[in-house]
């Protein structure tokens, strides 16, 4: 019973399952106010910089956009030969008892190796073919894979067998199955395991993208253009606002891309999940 | 026992065994045919290999040994649904049309028949998740009907089911049973639900079937009339005592 004289808040006069959680409150400030913020604030920097450094601001406008947009692309490119590669190596675990326990610690080995110290390697490679650009998305492929890899084995781990005899029974084959069963089944962790793929990404871009300081002098090459690389030849060449304006556009675009992407994802997963 | 030989029969297994690295959940040396139209119910305590056995009869299983003849179009109520979460009510339904290749908006069309029959008009754009445990049953069975089967296998669908629930979904089944000409393999733990719905029940114990009873009473059949309390009860006098 309600006490007299107590007026209840606006709100909770809804009823309990239309009342905004504070979870929800929280996240509508997070979806409008920190990209924003993030975006006025890269707008300050790209002004100042313009103003301030060598007059051209279009130039320096250019370098960030042209970087931001090719860093974009090397790591949808990386990232979807890791799903192309994620996925039937998840698959082969589990497709028998015996495969896992081949494929496992076969994984568990190769994905402990730290790939960085073949990096020399890789970049000498691909500098030989004069593409320097392979080797930062091979970089990045590495950085993505495992764990891709990983959080489909879990999901495909957590499919529960009556689900796909129902596939079977219904009739979905092979390549049916694994349209219409298998992968909307793994989506809740395809999505946390591309987050993490992404979030690893980034974190090499500023090293796949200054390749060429792995190479010796006497080497010649084009360099690759980037919003990493531009984050790190900023700073080494002591253009602070440049190097702020970059990390900026970095910190933006990975928050932007978690609330607008990821969280929505996330979200939007849930009703794939078993209970 | 049925006569093997019987062209009308649409199920028969002959000396099937199923065995599993586990040795739990097996079957031996199982003998039994089902006729055309016939609702039959394995009995049996948990891990007697009941369900086994209608895994080897919708193809989801190979035998060890033995010869099985079996039905070409096979559809299966699963114990707890199956449901697939990420589809929609209509669309689960639809899920065995679109699997043969029927386009999208003729197979919902084709679902929705089931859907008014089930009783789930109200629901078909909800998830799984937005339904109650009888509503998901009732989306199984009729996910199971969409395809048009020839035999219907239910493995425990009602077991986790109130008594009201599970009543209003049995003279359903019926209902469909007799409207459909189906044949009907259902398991269950529950001799009333097994004498309530059935016409022979088969009684299996330690994976082995112990024998066939069948339920000669006329439907629709009430659980306080004594002919049906006679053989629940001579049925439970046959189980082996529970400790």
């Amino acid at each position: 019973m309600q006490d007299k004289g107590i007026t209840p808040h606006p709100l909770q006069s809804l009823p309990a399952e239309k009342r905004p959680s504070i979870s929800s409150i929280a996240y509508a400030y997070a979806y409008i106010l920190i990209p924003l913020a993030l975006t006025i604030g890269v707008i300050i920097v790209l002004h100042l910089l313009g103003e301030t450094f060598d007059g051209s601001k279009e130039r320096n406008l250019n370098l960030i956009a042209n970087g931001l947009i090719q860093t974009l692309a090397r790591l949808s490119i990386a990232y979807v030969a890791a799903l192309c590669v994620a996925i039937p190596l998840a698959l082969m675990v589990d497709s028998s008892p015996l495969a896992t326990k081949i494929c496992l610690p076969i994984y568990d080995t190769l994905q402990s190796i730290p790939y960085l110290i073949f990096l020399p390697v890789i970049v000498l490679v691909f500098t030989q073919v004069g593409f320097l650009q392979g080797a930062t998305v091979v970089l990045l492929f590495l950085g993505m894979l495992w764990a891709l890899v990983f959080n489909l084995i879990t999901g495909l781990r957590v499919v529960p067998t009556e689900i796909k005899n129902a596939g079977h029974v219904f009739g979905a084959r092979k390549f049916k199955f694994f349209w219409n069963v298998t992968l909307p089944a793994v989506t809740p962790y395809l999505i946390t395991g591309s987050l993490l793929a992404w979030g690893a990404g980034w974190n090499l871009v500023i090293v796949a993208e200054v390749l060429h300081t792995y190479l010796p002098s006497t080497v010649a090459v084009k360099d690759v253009l980037g919003i990493g690389n531009v984050l790190v030849t900023s700073e080494t060449t002591g253009n602070s606002f440049m190097f702020v304006s970059a990390l900026f556009t970095i910190i933006s675009i990975v928050v932007i891309m978690n609330f607008f992407v990821w969280q929505k994802l996330l979200s939007y997963a849930e009703r794939f999940r078993f209970e | 026992m049925q006569n093997d030989s019987d062209s009308n029969n649409i199920i028969v297994f002959k000396d099937v065994d199923k065995m599993y690295p586990s040795g739990a959940n097996g079957i031996h040396a199982a003998s039994f045919s089902v006729p055309k139209n016939e609702f039959v119910c394995f009995m049996g305590p948990s891990g007697c290999g009941k369900s086994t056995i209608l895994n080897l009869i919708a193809g989801l299983e190979q035998p060890t040994k033995g010869d099985l003849k079996l039905p070409t179009n096979v559809s299966v109520v699963f114990q707890n649904g199956a449901l697939f979460p990420w589809l929609t009510v209509i669309d689960n339904v639809a899920f065995g049309l679109r699997m043969k290749g029927i386009r999208k908006n003729i197979a919902r069309e084709q679902a929705k028949k089931y859907i008014d029959m089930l009783k789930l008009s109200a629901f078909q754009d909800n998830y799984p998740r937005e339904l109650s445990g009888g509503q998901r049953q009732r989306v199984g069975i009729a996910r199971a009907l969409a395809i048009q089967p020839e035999v219907l296998l239910l493995d425990e669908p009602f077991s986790a089911l109130d008594e009201t629930t599970r009543f209003a979904l049995y003279s359903d089944l019926l209902d469909i049973w007799k409207a459909h000409q189906l044949t009907i393999v259902m398991v269950s733990h529950q001799i009333e639900e097994s004498v309530f719905l059935s016409q022979r029940v088969i009684q299996m114990d330690n994976h082995e079937i112990q024998r066939e009873i069948p339920i000669d009473l006329p439907y629709p059949r009430d659980v306080r009339n004594s002919d049906f309390m006679d053989k629940v009860n001579a049925i439970r006098d046959l189980l082996p005592k529970q400790t």
